[in-house]
């Protein structure tokens, strides 16, 4: 009876308590994924936040060589004509690119995407209770990621919004545009700050990728170099080049996935990482690098169809006449694919050949392709690789500092670093560059890291902050123009950049 | 702490249905037993079916074959006889004798009772906008939805075909409604039950069975749907499904067959083989005169001569399709019990070969009336749904029908006997594969089982005051398996055929969501001289939860095994998503004498999607009429026999956005550190605002409802304007902000129409003639933009094809204005120019006037929302004969034909339409200036949105022809009645458009990023029909 009488309570107020519970009722938080309010709590959460701001580098390297190769005097792009669906891509090689461009604006989002990553941990940092060895570290490679992702902005798109702090609101994302000034003032400030905070590299395994004091001092010297203060890059150079960094011994095991921790390899600075396999993390580099094709079986061991995919950033003319005889460079970076046109005039490779001294038989049809990231075999899962991407390397540090010497008018300080990066090139000391002036000089290094650095997203930058990329880009644009008759829009003008 | 509290209420509730069923109360004293026959003015109408009820009491029966009732009353007592079609009568009962009533015609449709939110209600006393239908007058239309039978029926619902799937084509659309982000579908409310559905969207409409509907009633204003306040602003469709009658015993039998033929106008001229052999020729002649080609004219296009017609692959896709329906149901009813059952398979092959569904469904309504002050029902409808290729593959960009628009008709379709020529692509062609052979390997599988269920108590507290509680489930559980074998290979350029089996793929998703809803009323109702009182209070809880899961494995060591079992690498996920929401509402109906008429509702809900502060919002209404016919004043006359004005305001809400969007969202976002996965996190893209909340639409209607001629002409009219502002709406947050989008209450939007129903009883007697014509106008404006957004649209190349911006219409197309072709050197010299222009080449308007053609010279160039709606639907009558047409029409809009993105592809990689043989070719062969050249890099401009796809979209449909049969009844043995007839679906469209569907709609319920798109539907076909009504 009881029991009854409870029962009958119950039912009473069943109608007010659905009033009384509703306030819980109707909070409800997605189970799949945390949130705002629950995150920026822990030292793990900080660490954990840290990994997530270094992604969108993937983004921006999966699509940089169209923009910073691609657009240079480097390279071009095998046109596919029953594609055109990847016109914004040919566009940013042939200067008709306008703000809608699909591309330019991965890149710009991708880095913004990284800032706002850092911001939130830079607000949120300051009232979370972490030690402060693990403050240093958290805020050290926030910093240096801002500081990143800031100077691929400038370096690209000019001046563009500083954007210091999480958006809470919908004003807080309509800052308006800042000068190129000071975004560097910006970003030197962030990157002094790393600096001091992060320790040296320690050459571990486990350690790659990471961030340290040697990645640091190289974007910070970079972007001196950028503003032409080659003075304060000195410095930071020569203190990279105290830090247990090496060439390795042969060019073409740079980039190889096998060589790519930090203890094999102690030539790579700061790497975009990727793992193939099915974790999401692998790149595909390559099936955008050898030329359109429904197989891919004798490049890469493993069928695929690239038609549409691949055919980009395809070594120009140009950039192959510049590789003096004996250097191992062009063999390790321009490939060439003999083979012919099938029924659907698609491409069928037959084999590959060395680059070096090539000269196309009559009736071959010969693709030449970046060979540069190329290790085969591949696994035979569809544009899934393991290949990293390098962003900065010391054979780059030391062409950086022999400019920044010579630059500074001490050609002769400059000459030992230009000549270890040949010396590797050529095998012997015998091609070392000898002169002394300083225009000399000047011209010397900028082939040298033309040759050294091609495929590697420095061209175009390079062009652009020496001041020469009108002269040559116009100069490369009537050549080009008269070797590929398809650029019949009836301009090839260069736009204006910076 | 929140799980254990919901469970705990679940016991209450049960606790609570526990006591009603103890509650059974003692049978009323003193009833005796009244007993009649009612017979019917018409003859040859079934007596069946005549429902007697006792003024004030819950009892109701209903007359047996012979026109016989008998029920038991409390003397004396009141008697109301009404039928459908007849004038209702009120008949006091004093004695025990048995009474002999004829019921005369009437179409006095002002008598009929209206299930209306949340109870029903006379249609006279009505003083909203809200139109019905019963879907016995469909009854011969084949339908796997039920919006096929309500086409053209209801005046301010557009309802279109937008494709022909099986069981996916219908869209619906009241009253132009519109949001910016969160779909326009009304909501469905299936017997007090709203639909909930797979996405946060409103239910998913496709799995009611059309068989188990025995009326609609659409709630078309603010003060109509506003009891269903929370998800009502794009109107409200209440579903009724069949109950049984008292009295009365019935198992009917329903069937039909029909075949389905899509029709050949409308189909896209693409070039026979001949033709294409022809154009490619001139292809590389024109390469070798203009860019230096040497290669000659490949061998496939050398001898044009040699080719007849070839192969038309579309034609090859298409197949003479089966439909079938059985249905049995069984119901029965006596004054306590009431139970009505319906088991039916439907089976619908689809016009592209090798698609088909399937359905099984059930439905069982039971009531239970012990006493006359309780009662208690339970009804539950499981459905199983079984799809092929319905879901993918077939039809869309660049799928099978698309692939076959392209195909080479060089190529045939078999090698030999029965083997497929896999290859349908011709030299210089992008790779393309057999579509044949694709659609009849295709292997896409999708079941749906789905249980809708309820059950409700009823109990009279007092003589006036009732209190009902309902408790509904709705429950579902859906996958969709892919394989993606060797021999797949759709889309241009695929890989030929056989890929490598590592390349083969599946993929598995499926979810689960459970929705329930408990709702608890109070009803009390007072007649106190001329003045009547209802009252309507109200509480409803609602959680609807989503669990779902995706499976993907590649690479298959071969075909032999087809799920994922057999891949060598596994990816998947699973995840979920819930949302609640709880209301109390309330309404006050008062009617004075009859005539003065005053109704105001009141919700207020809350919903889970809404941050802590601004969970709940109000939506009130109010809404008045005047029956002047009812007023001393007007005096009786034959013109005018009825005569309403009303007028109504109300406020409706929307929550249609995405869960949890108050919040930014933490998500896994992995890196590799030391080689090794590291776990990452990272805000998601879209900004968190904790601000945001209801959309509400404001709505204001005055209508009139008047009959003539002693109700031969029944005429109603309505307009309506409807605005709606805090429009919820992502908006696009600028990339430096880091966000892609922000959900945010932004911008206003409003909406007009005029409605005109009339219905006609022509001709009455021996031969019957009836005609409903209903027309709407309406049009839309959105009226303020959101902040930072200069119009709402994508602006790429090749999607941004919809635009809305400020003082325009919702979702116009946008594109170039096609200016024909630079017909000669001189032309092209002095006209403005884009960056790939040539002589020859396609000529766009310089729309800024800037000497330059380039993305800026895009501008809006048609309007795909209708300006007008009509349906007439005519039914006629002779002896045992009766006919049924229906018509259904649209106008004012136009139809962007997105086909012609690939077919006026001249870079010779694919077939072309046959107008590209009149193409420039020279200054002395320059075609009929509306085709360009085909010169390398200068043909994309060409193939850009412009104003050549627009096409006017007015159409006129003859929706069905049904012609019907009625068997006498002394004429059959073992049967009550029975009906042979025969129908035709879609028998005459008149359009001026070139497709093949001027209902198309690339994407339903979305009227902002891709409305009024024609690309690649699935063909609508023409189906003839033959079924039989048998009842036994």
């Amino acid at each position: 009876m009881k029991t009854y009488q409870y029962l009958f309570g119950l039912a009473l107020s069943t109608i007010f308590i659905c009033s009384s519970c509703s306030k819980d009722f109707l909070t409800l938080y997605p189970e799949g994924n945390l949130n705002e309010g629950t995150f920026y709590k822990t030292e793990a959460d900080f660490q954990q936040a840290v990994i997530g701001a270094y992604v969108p580098m993937r983004d921006i390297a999966n699509n940089a060589f169209w923009m910073d190769e691609m657009r240079s005097d480097n390279a071009t792009y095998d046109y596919y004509e029953k594609d055109r669906g990847s016109a914004a891509r040919e566009n940013i090689s042939t200067f008709m690119d306008d703000a809608t461009n699909g591309v330019t604006v991965i890149r710009y989002q991708a880095n913004f995407t990284g800032i706002a990553r850092t911001n939130a941990i830079l607000d949120h940092i300051e009232s979370a209770s972490i030690s402060d060895s693990m403050e240093n570290q958290v805020i050290g490679e926030a910093k240096a990621l801002r500081g990143h992702y800031y100077f691929d902005l400038v370096k690209t798109f000019g001046g563009v919004p500083l954007q210091l702090h999480e958006i809470l609101k919908l004003d807080d994302a309509y800052l308006p545009r800042a000068t190129a000034d000071e975004v560097y003032t910006q970003i030197i400030s962030d990157l002094k700050d790393a600096l001091n905070r992060l320790p040296a590299p320690k050459f571990t395994a486990a350690e790659t990728g990471r961030i340290n004091k040697g990645v640091v001092a190289t974007e910070l010297a970079a972007v001196y170099m950028q503003k032409k203060d080659y003075a304060s890059a000195i410095p930071l150079l020569q203190s990279v080049t105290a830090m247990g960094y090496n060439l390795m011994p042969n060019f073409k095991d740079i980039f190889n996935p096998a060589n790519k921790n930090a203890n094999a390899n102690k030539e790579l600075i700061f790497d975009v990482q990727y793992q193939s396999g099915t974790t999401g993390q692998s790149s595909s580099f390559i099936y955008r690098f050898i030329p359109n094709t429904p197989n891919t079986t004798l490049f890469l061991g493993v069928n695929f169809n690239v038609n549409g995919f691949g055919g980009w950033d395809v070594p120009t003319d140009n950039l192959i006449a510049l590789f003096e005889t004996g250097d191992t460079r062009l063999d390790a970076s321009v490939g060439v694919a003999e083979g012919s046109l099938n029924a659907s005039q698609d491409f069928i490779a037959s084999k590959l050949v060395s680059a070096v001294g090539y000269v196309a038989p009559a009736g071959v049809k010969a693709k030449y392709f970046c060979k540069k990231f190329y290790y085969p075999p591949y696994p035979n899962l569809n544009q899934n690789t393991d290949q990293n991407w390098t962003l900065y390397r010391y054979a780059d540090v030391l062409l950086m500092l022999a400019e920044c010497l010579n630059e500074t008018n001490k050609p002769g300080e400059a000459l030992p670093y230009v000549n270890q990066v040949r010396t590797r090139a050529f095998g012997n000391n015998t091609r070392n560059i000898t002169t002394s002036d300083q225009v000399g000089l000047r011209n010397a290094i900028a082939q040298e890291r033309r040759v050294e650095l091609a495929f590697e997203n420095k061209r175009w930058h390079d062009l652009i902050r020496t001041g020469q990329a009108i002269t040559i880009m116009n100069a490369y644009g009537i050549t080009a123009k008269a070797k590929f008759p398809i650029y019949y829009p009836n301009h090839l003008t260069l736009l204006k950049t910076n | 702490m929140n799980k254990s509290l919901h469970r705990l209420r679940y016991k209450e509730l049960l606790c609570l249905l526990f006591l009603f069923s103890l509650c059974i109360l003692s049978n009323a004293q003193n009833e005796t037993k009244i007993s009649g026959t009612i017979t019917l003015s018409r003859s040859g109408d079934d007596l069946t079916g005549t429902s007697i009820n006792i003024k004030g009491k819950i009892e109701a029966t209903t007359t047996n074959s012979k026109g016989e009732f008998s029920l038991n009353a409390k003397l004396p007592a009141t008697l109301v006889i009404s039928r459908v079609g007849y004038n209702p009568l009120e008949v006091p009962v004093a004695s025990t004798e048995p009474i002999t009533i004829m019921l005369s015609e009437g179409n006095n449709n002002m008598n009929e009772v209206v299930v209306v939110s949340y109870g029903t209600k006379l249609a006279k006393d009505i003083s909203s906008a809200v139109s019905t239908f019963n879907s016995s007058k469909a009854k011969d239309i084949p339908a796997t939805e039920f919006g096929q039978k309500l086409q053209g029926r209801v005046s301010g619902v557009q309802i279109n075909m937008a494709n022909g799937r099986p069981g996916q084509g219908i869209d619906m659309r009241i009253r132009g409604a519109a949001s910016l982000g969160a779909g326009y579908q009304p909501l469905i409310v299936v017997d007090g039950q709203p639909l909930s559905g797979s996405n946060s969207r409103s239910g998913d409409m496709n799995v009611v069975n059309p068989d188990d509907i025995e009326t609609f009633t659409v709630l078309k204003d603010a003060a109509a749907a506003a009891l269903y306040g929370a998800r009502a602003a794009n109107g409200v469709i209440l579903i009724t499904t069949k109950q049984a009658k008292v009295g009365r015993t019935n198992v009917t039998l329903d069937a039909y067959y029909g075949w389905q033929q899509v029709p050949e106008k409308g189909r896209i001229g693409m070039m026979n083989a001949n033709e294409f052999a022809t154009y490619m020729k001139g292809y590389y002649e024109d390469k070798a005169t203009y860019e230096g080609y040497t290669g000659g004219i490949p061998a496939d296009y050398a001898d044009p001569g040699k080719y007849g017609e070839g192969t038309n692959w579309y034609d090859a896709l298409l197949q003479k399709a089966s439909m079938q329906n059985y249905s049995v149901n069984l119901s029965s009813g006596t004054e306590k019990l009431s139970s009505s059952s319906t088991m039916s398979y439907f089976d619908q092959d689809g016009v592209l070969a090798n698609t088909n569904l399937k359905r099984f469904s059930f439905r069982s309504n039971n009531e239970y009336r012990p006493g006359d002050r309780f009662k208690i029902g339970l009804n539950l409808a499981p459905t199983y749904q079984l799809e092929l290729n319905t879901r993918a593959f077939t039809d869309g960009n660049r799928q099978i029908l698309g692939n076959a628009l392209a195909a080479s008709p060089l190529q045939p379709i078999y090698n030999g006997v029965g083997s497929y020529n896999s290859k349908a692509s011709s030299f210089g062609m992008l790779n393309l594969n057999n579509p044949v052979q694709q659609l009849d390997l295709a292997d896409a599988n999708a079941k749906t089982f789905r249980m809708l269920g309820n059950a409700y108590a009823e109990f009279a507290i007092l003589k006036n005051l009732r209190f009902k509680t309902t408790m509904n489930g709705d429950v579902a559980s859906f996958q969709d398996d892919r394989y993606l074998g060797t021999m797949y290979g759709i889309g241009l350029g695929a890989t030929a055929l056989p890929r490598p089996a590592s390349n083969s793929s599946a993929s598995h998703s499926s979810y689960d969501y459970t929705f329930w809803l408990n709702e608890n009323t109070l009803n009390y109702n007072l007649k106190a001289g001329r003045h009547s009182l209802d009252l309507l209070a109200g509480y409803s809880s609602q959680k609807w939860s989503r669990e779902f899961r995706t499976i993907n494995g590649s690479n298959f060591a071969n075909d032999a095994i087809t799920w994922i079992s057999g891949a060598a690498v596994t990816t998947g996920s699973t995840n979920k998503e819930a949302w609640s929401m709880a209301s109390y509402f309330g309404r006050l109906s008062y009617d004075f004498a009859g005539r003065y008429l005053l109704t105001g509702t009141f919700r207020r809900d809350g919903s889970s999607r809404f941050g802590p502060t601004v969970k709940y919002a109000d939506f009130p209404s109010i809404s008045g009429g005047w029956i002047i016919s009812e007023e001393p004043f007007f005096k009786q006359n034959k013109v005018i026999s009825f005569l309403k004005l009303r007028a109504s305001y109300g406020e409706t809400g929307n929550f249609n956005i995405n869960n949890y969007t108050f919040v930014t969202n933490v998500a896994a976002t992995n890196y590799v550190i030391g080689g090794a996965l590291t776990p990452g996190f990272s805000l998601s893209p879209t900004l968190g605002n904790p601000q945001v909340t209801w959309e509400s639409s404001a709505q204001v209607d005055i209508g009139a409802d008047i009959n003539f001629f002693k109700d031969r002409i029944i005429f109603s009219y309505d307009y309506y304007n409807k605005k709606t502002s805090d429009m919820l709406y992502l908006v696009t947050l600028p990339y430096q902000s880091g966000f892609t989008n922000m959900q945010m209450n932004v911008a206003k939007f409003k909406m007009w129409g005029h409605e005109f129903q009339v219905s006609s009883r022509n001709m009455v007697g021996a031969f019957e003639w009836t005609t409903d014509l209903n027309l709407s106008l309406l049009d839309n404006e959105l009226t303020e933009l959101p902040p930072n957004t200069p119009f709402i649209g994508n602006n790429t190349t090749y999607a941004g094809f919809n635009r809305t911006v400020l003082n325009g219409r919702i979702g116009q197309f946008y594109g170039y204005v096609f200016d024909g072709v630079y017909m000669t050197q001189q032309e092209f010299n002095s006209q403005p120019k884009h960056s790939t222009s040539t002589v020859g080449s396609v000529r766009m308007k310089d729309v800024d006037g800037n000497g330059v053609i380039d993305a800026n010279d895009r501008t809006l160039i048609g309007n795909p929302n209708p300006r007008y709606i009509y349906g007439i639907a005519n039914s006629f009558r002779y002896k045992n004969f009766d006919l049924n047409i229906v018509c259904y029409g649209q106008g004012g809009n136009q139809i962007l034909n997105v086909n012609r993105q690939d077919i006026t592809n001249l870079d010779g990689v694919m077939n072309v339409s046959k107008d590209a043989i009149n193409r420039w070719r020279s200054e002395a062969n320059p075609g009929n200036g509306l085709v360009p050249r085909t010169r390398t890099g200068t043909t994309e401009l060409y193939r850009l949105a412009n104003s050549s796809w627009v096409e006017d979209g007015d159409f006129f449909t003859v929706k069905n022809i049904a012609l019907g049969y009625t068997f006498k009844r002394d004429l059959l043995k073992y049967v009550k009645s029975a009906r042979l007839y025969a129908s035709v679906q879609q028998p005459f469209v008149f359009t001026k458009y070139s497709g093949m569907n001027p209902e198309a709609n690339a994407t339903k319920d979305d009227a902002v990023t891709a409305y009024g798109q024609d690309l690649s539907t699935f063909p609508i076909p023409r189906t003839f029909m033959i079924g039989a009504n048998f009842n036994f």
